[in-house]
């Protein structure tokens, strides 16, 4: 019986999360708390909000786990710098100075600042703690597990073997290493398209559909797919960026033509330089489906399992993951919430945890594994900032109306997300079958580019009545997309993307009860048991955690109303 | 200081992890590297972004 | 007046003068209303205080109103001269609240707003005599709140600190640690570029000779196996302990009832 703490952080998604007789007690993401956007340091915060939460202080931890092993970094880091001699010499200094500056010590600074023996803190293997995150969460007792992302210390990809019976166990069963690499190859081409590189991937996702996969013949110069499953990247046309990017290089604008500049508003009507951008990230999902699709084949030749589990950070792309869940042959996937690096953090304790003797956590059936928000608080605060604050009788069914009149609501409740998803803990609520409303959301709240959709959250039970292919193991953590059925593609306009589908979430009333509720009230209003679900949070932070930060943002927004708890808070008196 | 103990003790991880993947040839390299990093200590703790100052120039 | 306003005075009307300049320090502007406004989010949520957090928070708000409006004019005027515009300002944090306590942060924050506001009334008469009445009015706008943040702040502290001569004791230790600070920052500058240029040395001397070692193996685009065996006793690859298969378990209960009530949420 353990408590085992496990640790992501110094690159990028730093988060924390706490592991205690094998239940999955806390996962906070540091960003959260700190209010940096992908904040990179060390998850000290969120460290000690785990164990806060808990009531354990970090004497009683049994072990503490960092996600990736920072040695077997340096060495990819310093050897690929070297191998790349002369290129690499303007990040050489850099590149090795982050590393030898402090992420190469992390395992003892970790120790140093939690106040944990040094004996007590050790590593684990990037892409290990990737399988663990999505194996370990799911609700299969075997599985095959494919873990695809930038590049870990040195790998990029990887296939395992989930099983029960003599003992758990992750086997691994190949890996494909750096610099061959999906998400390098999604980055790059980010970076390409002008978007921010760890933020803006979905963006390009949204912004396929706009497009046709025109450019194959260009992009099998960038990449090139085995029978295998494997991948090749055409070296040339990407660049050393930092010590563990890759960006584009000038062979890459000779051959797509220049790239496109940052931040320049969006034109997919009436410019064809637009239109030729949206065509080659559509070129790229395509080629990024597919090259998925391989790999998927090929765990599924070697496993004969019929479940496959995600992680990594390729696997947040919905399409991509909706896509396999229909052709890879697999009958059941499951990708974990936190795909990204943040999940290694809890991939990390798990393994910590099962090595220690504990059983396997049970599976994920809730996103919200973060810190509570505290109503009393808010109340307090509310009334010293001059906010109008009453409790309602009814939550559910006043969001239900103000939503059916057009309202936009900020939805707060327990615990935050775990994951970069709103799941119905911290998110905004509309009307998804007004037009309005969601001009009024993107227009002055969440100010995003055009082509980006907003998604929709229906009940579980009704869900196939909306979505095809609804609900699976899939669409409780919004990480699929599913085709709106053709009767109510109208009407869903709203959460409706250009290409007919949505990234829609499924929610049941053991799981999460209050945002249930609401859609229950939802349907006995507008007929209807879907709202539309953004992120309760601004453009360019992270979303929001506790009350302060919601109260900021009612203050700063014109939302109609915040509900936390059972409390309505609006501008203005109650 | 068990922090410099904690340190040292890395440093000596580090290289036999080179040496036992037969980049033996690298150490040297490593051990001038960590030397040079010594002028990193003057960086830790400090923001990129100074909050509160507005730069004169 | 201060050495660093006088001199500040002096350099005005040069600065804003030199081209694409005058964008950029906008944007430096942006990223400081950025940082400071982190900054005053954590104060907010450590502060033991329900009034000072909704100042802290309004502060907070305060800032990143500004961060917008000069991240604005800034992509104004860089698009007036054909330059690309920067990207949305972003800052990172040196948790000021928790290093300096309450006290000596808001000695810190009321220093940088008293200095910020001479500096922007500075700046306001500069563009009001050049005749660029929208950036003279961005700053105008900014002054107003930078003066209630000043007074705010001063008001607090004498009340923290108790009394007029323990909060002058305070900014004076304050302005102490500021030049400390600032001498860390040049150092950092100074130690940087040294290292850099050290470092491509390095790189340019030993690099050829590495190179040919490594370029031994290069690695196939195919399925590899683990590198090697792990080096040091982390978490084992292959937990050994025989377990029975878990007995199906009731889905993960909503924690939240069931754990004991932390006595202090450190995250708060």
């Amino acid at each position: 019986m353990a408590a085992v703490l496990g640790i992501s952080g110094e690159y990028h998604d730093a988060a924390a999360a706490l592991v205690v007789d094998g239940v999955i007690v806390a996962a906070v993401q540091e960003e959260r708390l700190s209010r940096i956007k992908n904040d990179a340091r060390l998850p000290l915060h969120a460290a000690r909000a785990c164990l806060a939460h808990a009531g354990l202080a970090a004497g009683d931890l049994d072990r503490v786990v960092f996600y990736e092993d920072p040695i077997e970094k340096l060495e990819r880091v310093l050897v690929s710098t070297l191998r790349t001699f002369p290129r690499a010499l303007r990040q050489f200094p850099r590149a090795l100075g982050t590393q030898l500056g402090g992420k190469v010590w992390v395992i003892d600074r970790i120790a140093e600042a939690l106040g944990v023996a040094r004996d007590r803190v050790s590593s684990t293997e990037h892409h290990r703690a990737h399988a663990a995150s999505a194996f370990f969460t799911s609700p299969y007792p075997r599985a095959a597990v494919l873990t695809v992302d930038g590049v870990g210390e040195a790998t990029s990809t990887a296939l395992w073997h989930g099983t029960h019976g003599d003992g758990t166990q992750l086997r691994e069963l190949g890996r494909i290493e750096y610099p061959h690499s999906l998400g390098l190859l999604y980055a790059g081409l980010t970076a390409y398209l002008g978007f921010e590189v760890n933020e803006g991937e979905y963006k390009v996702m949204g912004l396929a559909a706009y497009g046709q996969p025109r450019l194959r013949d260009e992009f099998a110069r960038l990449i090139r797919l085995h029978d295998d499953g494997t991948f090749e990247l055409g070296l040339p046309y990407f660049a050393y960026l930092a010590d563990a990017d890759l960006g584009f290089g000038p062979a890459m604008e000779a051959l797509l033509g220049p790239r496109r500049p940052p931040h320049r508003p969006w034109d997919l009507e009436h410019s064809a330089d637009d239109r030729r951008y949206a065509d080659i990230a559509a070129t790229l999902q395509q080629v990024t489906e597919e090259a998925l699709l391989g790999l998927a084949r090929e765990a599924r030749r070697r496993t004969g399992s019929f479940a496959l589990c995600l992680a990594g950070g390729v696997a947040l792309n919905a399409v991509a993951n909706a896509r396999l869940a229909r052709e890879s042959g697999f009958d059941r996937v499951f990708v974990h919430p936190a795909a990204g690096d943040a999940g290694g953090a809890l991939g990390a304790a798990i393994l910590g945890a099962i090595e220690l003797g504990d059983p396997r956590p049970s599976a994920l059936t809730s996103a919200a594994l973060g810190l509570p928000i505290d109503p009393g608080a808010a109340c307090q605060l509310a009334r010293e900032l001059g906010l109008g604050v009453r409790t309602a009788g009814d939550v559910a069914g006043e969001v239900a109306q103000l939503v059916a009149t057009g309202k936009i609501v900020a939805f707060c409740q327990g615990r935050f997300e775990w994951g970069p998803r709103a799941l119905g803990q911290r998110s905004i609520l509309a009307n998804p079958a007004d037009p309005d409303s969601r001009e009024r959301l993107n227009r002055a709240i969440k100010r995003r580019e055009p082509f980006r959709p907003f998604a929709p959250v229906v009940l579980r039970d009704r869900a196939a009545t909306y979505f095809e292919g609804a609900p699976d193991d899939l669409t409780p953590f919004m990480t699929t997309v599913c085709p709106i059925t053709a009767a109510y593609r109208e009407r869903l306009a709203s959460v409706r993307h250009v290409d007919g589908s949505a990234r829609v979430q499924t929610v049941e009333p053991a799981t999460a009860p209050e945002l249930a509720a609401v859609l229950a009230a939802l349907d006995r209003t507008i007929g209807l048991p879907i709202a539309l679900n953004t992120s309760f949070n601004g453009a360019g932070e992270p979303i929001i955690a506790n009350e302060i930060d919601a109260l900021g943002f009612l203050m700063s927004h014109p939302i109609d109303a915040l509900v936390v708890g059972e409390l309505v808070i609006t501008r203005g008196a109650a | 200081m068990s922090r410099l103990g904690n340190r040292l003790r890395t440093i000596g991880r580090i290289l036999r992890h080179f040496a036992s993947r037969q980049r033996w040839f690298l150490v040297p390299l490593l051990l001038v590297l960590l030397c040079a990093g010594v002028l990193l200590l003057a960086t830790g703790g400090l923001s990129y972004v100074a909050p509160f100052i507005y730069s004169i120039f | 007046m201060t050495l660093r306003h006088a001199l500040a005075a002096l350099v005005t009307p040069v600065v804003w003068r030199v081209p694409g300049h005058g964008g950029r320090k906008l944007y430096g502007f942006a990223r400081a209303e950025q940082a400071s406004r982190i900054d005053l989010l954590l104060a907010a949520q450590r502060t033991p205080s329900l009034a000072r957090r909704a100042a802290y928070l309004r502060h907070a708000l305060d800032e990143t109103r500004h961060a917008a409006m000069f991240w604005r004019r800034s992509t104004e005027l860089r698009l007036d001269e054909q330059r690309a515009p920067f990207t949305p300002p972003i800052a990172d944090t040196e948790d000021l609240f928790e290093r300096l306590g309450e006290r000596r942060f808001l000695a810190f924050v009321h220093r940088g707003e008293q200095r910020g506001r001479a500096q922007f009334e500075l700046y306001a008469r500069h563009f009001g005599k050049r005749g660029d009445g929208r950036t003279e009015a961005l700053f105008q706008a900014i002054l107003v709140d930078e003066q209630r943040h000043e007074s705010y702040t001063r008001a607090l502290l004498v009340e923290l600190a108790g009394g007029e001569g323990a909060a002058r004791a305070e900014l004076r230790r304050a302005a102490l640690w500021e030049a400390w600070r600032m001498w860390r920052r040049a150092g950092r500058a100074v130690a940087g570029a040294i290292y850099t240029i050290a470092m491509m040395g390095i790189y340019l001397v030993t690099g050829p000779v590495a190179a040919l070692g490594l370029r031994a193996a290069k690695r196939p685009a195919t399925w590899q196996l683990s590198a090697s065996p792990a080096p040091e006793p982390t978490v084992p690859q292959k937990p050994t302990m025989s377990q029975k298969l878990p007995v199906p378990q009731p889905p993960l209960p909503h924690v939240r009832a069931e754990l004991p009530k932390p006595a202090r949420e450190a995250g708060r």
